[in-house]
């Protein structure tokens, strides 16, 4: 087991290594940011000064090599435009998008699995099918319309929420729906599909034959069975969540990662994009490296080689 | 099988706790972060009308003296004014590191400036009470009165100390050195020294003659804040980086709670030095207590909170107009916030079609303005024609025959055959470049308008391509996009004259141009230094610029603003992208 986390970590880090390269030269590449600052009345002189200012004169990879060197202290390099360092402009939002996260986490879990699990012992009943609606909208609706409709209907028409931004609990009825409604509905089906093939299972046939109770065989026996692709599924969505949502945080003017990273690659702020990516890369390989290793706690039968 | 059942019930109980801490965390997310900057509130300034400066008109610059009206008391105000912006910029409140990305809304609320305008394009008296240039034009001598009323946030009176400070910071030699904002970086170069020659004098010198530089510390100039003036004392005390996150200025506002691309929250300062008491001719303290600003990027978002109340001034576009207004909303105009520019690239070359003038007169001929206005910015109140690119009609140097060609299709045609391209025949196929502006909206659509035009008035191959504009302006920049057309927007600006050195000048990057004559009439325009004469001599430059038409305009856009209800009166200024002259605005009892 050890032998195994520590070659994930391994993998884990040529990865990220990997993934600080592209971003670095596919950043660089695509754009000289001074000419994005500078106003068209700009003169030469302007431009190769502006570009000093911002240590945009010195060759790439002497660029990369210290961005590198930096960057394993945690030193991301200045915002370009605001001049503060990138890693406490990182820091600030990302607070907003994990409390984002983990409600709109929560609340996929807490309502896309039992239901997904009542679609399952329900199979065929209005309930069933009315879940089955539930999720193939949530799957299919474009998230910024979603967005778009329930701060119209919710925030401006019936008033009974707020419009935007962040703030006391209510603010995070919408965003958090919004941000959930597609993981819950991708969890619905997983849980559903999962469950019904477990209830078919011999052991699950046994069980009830020993005369066990129907909610001890569902919630005992065959959802323990049934977890496994909704850890995976959960794990990746999570992954997703904790690097932001671009769509939710510009529609509610939320302040997290996802509209960071989007402001950076707008501003060609190749600091900012470097920080949320490499940020974003870490939350990937350590949520999966967590899911793997809760495969094991919750499936024994999964020995890892 | 008990133990074990109980280890789990107590592994359960842990993730129930876990998870309700979880959410009360989230739930408490909006906590407000500790208020930086909360300054004290000062003690009432000393307002000795018999001392203050009067309005007086300064002999370099157009002033505005109207009589002062009956001084009234400075009432105790109330109400909250909430403003919606699609960007912050850099969130700085230092003018030097700015870069014109929506910075003047709240540096205009926390700084006074040097010299202050009016509704006319007027250049009046600020925090100088006069300024005027050397007889040799290079130096501009500017007098602070040693009592002027204003004071900072903190209760410190505003002296010539912190005006040598401030324009050290930004205009001075060494200003440029870790400056973002390319108005610092280029005043700097022209700054020879800045020194306090007498108690109310203090002087700038330059090594080129500048005639904008009145324009650039005054509140005419909407896109930098180079006249801010920064509290010096405060600032050393604090040291740059504090003074960021907890600024104070002179100004009608003061900050009291400021998180980072959320909100920029200010309150009514009560001691503004611009009123009647002090014998200014209006009065410029605000008449609502709080300036909630918020970053706001979703324009449908911004409209339906002020749908919901929640907000006051939200920046839209027209398509917003029905919503807003059904609500018992209102549309308010920034007159001549933006232009337009339709621009050939590399006319200079002589194997390109546009180095033929005939051509270039060809292709503004066929575009009909008239049509793009009234279909795609809801005719005269959202868009204009009159004008050349950034000289509309508020602007310095504007005359009538600086307008927009007329719609003739008959004469482009007849124009482009005599360049030898009868109906467009032999005319190389050609890519008209755009992309989205954040102070124009439809810019491709229009582009596309232009386009269609030429394809179907002219019989040329042109294809609309919309991208970054970073990527285009490297393009151009690296002469990879000669023999196209780019089409782009920037704000309104009263003096235009930097962007003449954009047009013609050899040094810029995206020179149009490499006529000697017009560099010529160029420099000639930009050194006249009497102000009295500066009309006629910018009129001159543009109308020669206009005269070569290497580059030109469709339409000028009117910048909308959405007001909710709560809103009772507000007339903001023309040529400035953004909400300009808030303490004209009073709410509803």
């Amino acid at each position: 087991m050890q032998r195994y986390i520590l070659s994930r970590v391994l993998q884990g880090i040529i990865a990220l290594l990997a993934l600080s390269l592209i971003i670095f030269m596919s950043v660089h590449l695509s754009g000289d940011p001074a000419l994005l600052l500078l106003p068209p009345e700009a003169t030469t002189a302007d431009y190769e000064q502006l570009r000093e200012n911002l240590g945009l004169d010195r060759p790439i990879l002497i660029q990369y090599g210290t961005f590198l060197l930096n960057a394993v202290q945690g030193d991301f390099g200045h915002s370009i435009t605001t001049r503060r360092p990138a890693r406490d402009v990182l820091l600030e939002r990302i607070p907003a998008t994990l409390q984002l996260a983990a409600v709109g986490m929560l609340l996929a879990v807490l309502m896309g699995v039992p239901l997904g699990i009542l679609s399952a012992v329900k199979r065929d009943t209005i309930l069933d099918k009315a879940c089955k609606l539930f999720a193939i909208a949530g799957i299919g609706a474009p998230q910024f319309w979603v967005a778009i409709m329930l701060i119209l209907l919710f925030g401006a028409i019936l008033q009974w929420l707020p419009t935007y931004g962040r703030g006391g609990p209510s603010h995070f009825v919408l965003p958090a729906f919004v941000l959930a409604w597609s993981i819950m509905a991708g969890m619905m089906r997983l849980a559903r599909s999962s469950m019904l093939e477990v209830l078919d299972s011999e052991f699950v046939k046994f069980a009830r034959v020993k005369g066990l109770t129907e909610k001890l065989v569902i919630w005992k026996h065959a959802l323990r069975n049934a977890l496994i692709p909704l850890i995976t599924f959960g794990g990746i969505s999570l992954a997703g969540l904790l690097n932001g949502a671009i769509v939710v945080e510009v529609v509610f003017a939320w302040p997290g990662v996802g509209r960071l990273m989007l402001e950076g690659v707008a501003q060609r702020n190749f600091p900012i994009v470097e920080a949320t990516v490499l940020t974003s890369g870490f939350f990937y390989i350590l949520t999966s490296l967590f899911v793997d290793i809760l495969y094991v706690y919750v499936d024994p039968r999964i020995r890892i080689e | 099988m008990n133990i074990r059942k109980r280890f789990h019930s107590k592994i359960w109980l842990a993730t129930l706790v876990g998870v309700l801490a979880l959410i009360i965390s989230a739930c408490g997310g909006g906590a407000t972060p500790e208020a930086p900057a909360a300054t004290e509130a000062p003690a009432a300034a000393a307002a000795d009308t018999s001392s203050a400066p009067a309005a007086t008109a300064a002999p370099a610059a157009p002033v505005a003296t109207e009589a002062p009206a009956a001084p009234p008391a400075a009432a105790e105000v109330s109400g909250k004014v909430t403003i919606m912006q699609t960007v912050f910029g850099t969130e700085a409140f230092e003018p030097r590191y700015t870069l014109g990305l929506g910075e003047t809304t709240y540096q205009r609320a926390l700084h006074a400036l040097l010299v202050e305008g009016n509704h006319d394009t007027q250049m009046v008296s600020g925090i100088a009470s006069a300024w005027e240039v050397s007889e040799d034009g290079f130096t501009w001598i500017m007098t602070i009165p040693a009592d002027h009323p204003a004071t900072f946030h903190n209760g410190e009176q505003v002296t010539i100390n912190d005006v040598e400070f401030s324009f050290q910071r930004y205009f001075g030699p060494e200003a440029e050195e870790g400056a973002t904002s390319t108005g610092a970086i280029n005043w700097s170069r022209l700054t020879d020294r800045i020194e306090i020659t007498g108690p109310e004098t203090i002087e700038v010198t330059h090594n080129k003659l500048s005639s904008s530089f009145p324009f650039t510390y005054s509140a005419l100039q909407s896109s930098s804040d180079g006249g801010s003036i920064l509290p010096q004392k405060y600032h050393e005390e604090v040291g740059e980086d504090a003074y960021a996150d907890a600024p104070i200025g002179a100004g009608p506002f003061r900050l009291v709670e400021f998180k980072r691309s959320e909100q920029l929250l200010f309150e009514q300062f009560p001691d503004y030095y611009y009123n009647p008491d002090n014998g200014y001719p209006e009065d410029r303290r605000m008449k609502f207590k709080t300036l909630d600003m918020r970053l706001v990027p979703e324009e449908s978002t911004r409209v339906s909170a002020l749908l919901a109340g929640e907000a006051d001034i939200v920046e839209v576009t027209l398509q917003s107009r029905e919503r807003v207004e059904a609500a018992g909303g209102r549309y308010v105009w920034i007159e001549e916030a933006s232009y337009t520019q339709v621009r050939p690239i590399g006319c200079w070359i002589p194997e390109l079609p546009c180095n033929d003038k005939r051509v270039r007169y060809a292709l503004d001929y066929a575009i009909d303005k008239e049509l793009i206005r009234d279909n795609l910015y809801g005719g005269e109140e959202g868009a204009g024609l009159a004008g050349f690119e950034a000289v509309t009609p508020s602007t310095l140097g504007y005359s009538p025959e600086l307008d927009a060609t007329p719609y003739d299709p008959e004469r482009a045609r007849e124009l482009l055959a005599e360049a030898g391209y009868p109906n467009g025949e032999g005319y190389p196929a050609f890519t008209l470049y755009t992309w989205q502006a954040s102070d124009t909206p439809f810019m491709v659509e229009h582009a596309e308008l232009i386009a269609q035009m030429w394809q179907d008035n002219l019989g040329l191959d042109v294809t609309v391509e919309a991208g970054q504009n970073v990527s285009i302006r490297e393009r151009v920049r690296n002469r990879e996009l000669d023999g196209h057309v780019y089409f782009r927007s920037n704000e309104g600006r009263w003096d235009g004259g930097s962007l003449v050195r954009s047009m013609h000048y050899l040094d810029s990057s995206l020179r149009q141009s490499e006529d000697p004559e017009l560099v010529k009439i160029a420099d000639e325009g930009l050194s006249v230094m009497d102000p009295a004469l500066r009309q006629d001599a910018y009129n001159k430059m543009y109308r020669a610029s206009w005269e070569e038409h290497y580059s030109f305009s469709t339409i000028y856009t009117n910048l909308p603003f959405g007001l909710s209800s709560r809103i009772n009166t507000y007339q903001p200024w023309p040529l400035g992208p953004y909400p300009t002259a808030l303490w004209t605005l009073t709410l509803n009892q």
